[in-house]
């Protein structure tokens, strides 16, 4: 699987990119088809747009920090 | 606003990061994303630093003794937080990763990743176990400190009243007879408040011994209350 840095990414195509997935933001949050913010399945905090990680599957959206990419590899062994 | 004018936009604030993510890029992406080859993140550092982890010998030693997954991922973090601490540059996440096992995991869970970060969770394991080959054994010990973690490890607080923590341990001491405990203190307020719990509870206990370890770099300080080998 590829990883595609999005650090640099304008938060305008961050957006869009989201869009593109289902999803949309407030220009902070990330949110879901409902407009409800998405959460982090692994921590329960509200993804951010500066600092969300994608991954494929069923879109699996999280905050970007240690403990949910471990918890991810747990759940999906040959994840990334 | 169409795809168009959010490209435009971008590209007057950040005109490298709209050329490299132009609306078609973007869709692009999307469909590889959708065929499953790709992810998209924003730290390269953090999947950086949890595959890294997952080469270093200690995750090798100690993994495969634990089933459980929650257990295996805050023995991981506390990886992680080793690997942030060396960094004075990588600080605020380090706070960021310690605030985040707390919300998952509650004292508890933050307790055994600092145990890990010290490096003190293969001493502590060392002389539950002492020297094993036995596989069994060896799974017992890591599981059980990872189970026990609150009883047998003290994190000292500046709050914390010397006399109560004192009768504590004691009590613990005499209820569980334990081959350790370890008492961790950070910062000049909580060691200094460790240090009259120590000394009240050697007054108060018999057969076990006392090491004392400080971390001047950190201002850390690990007291063990070791019991004696011919009273194990």
């Amino acid at each position: 699987m590829e990883l595609i840095s999005i650090k640099n990414m304008p938060k305008e195509a961050k957006i869009l990119l989201l869009r593109g997935l289902g999803y949309s933001s407030d220009g902070t949050f990330v949110l879901d088809s409902s407009g409800h913010k998405v959460k982090d399945r692994y921590i329960e905090v509200e993804v951010k747009l500066s600092n969300m990680l994608i991954f494929p599957g069923s879109t699996i959206i999280l905050d970007d920090n240690p403990l949910s990419i471990a918890s991810y590899l747990e759940e999906h062994k040959n994840g990334l | 606003m169409d795809s168009n004018t959010i490209i435009k936009d971008a590209a007057e604030g950040a005109a490298k990061g709209a050329l490299e993510f132009s609306a078609e890029k973007i869709d692009l992406l999307v469909k590889r994303f959708a065929q499953g080859d790709l992810a998209f993140i924003e730290d390269e550092a953090n999947i950086q630093l949890v595959k890294d982890q997952r080469k270093t010998p200690e995750w090798n030693q100690y993994i495969k003794y634990i089933k459980d997954k929650d257990l295996r991922l805050q023995l991981e973090m506390g990886l992680s937080l080793k690997r942030l601490q060396n960094d004075k540059l990588k600080r605020k996440r380090l706070l960021d990763l310690k605030q985040k096992i707390l919300i998952k995991y509650g004292d508890r869970g933050v307790h055994i990743a600092q145990l890990v970060q010290n490096g003190l969770f293969g001493r502590y394991v060392g002389l539950l176990v002492g020297n094993t080959n036995n596989d069994k054994e060896m799974e017992e010990g890591i599981n059980s400190v990872l189970l026990n973690i609150d009883r047998y490890v003290l994190f000292v607080k500046e709050t914390d009243q010397v006399e109560y923590t004192s009768k504590t341990i004691v009590t613990r001491i005499n209820a569980l007879v334990p081959k350790a405990i370890i008492i961790f203190s950070r910062g000049p307020i909580a060691v200094k408040i460790a240090k009259k719990i120590i000394e009240k509870t050697k007054k108060e206990i018999m057969g076990y011994r006392f090491e004392n370890q400080i971390d001047l770099s950190s201002y850390q300080q690990y007291d063990f209350i070791l019991k004696v080998p011919d009273q194990i």
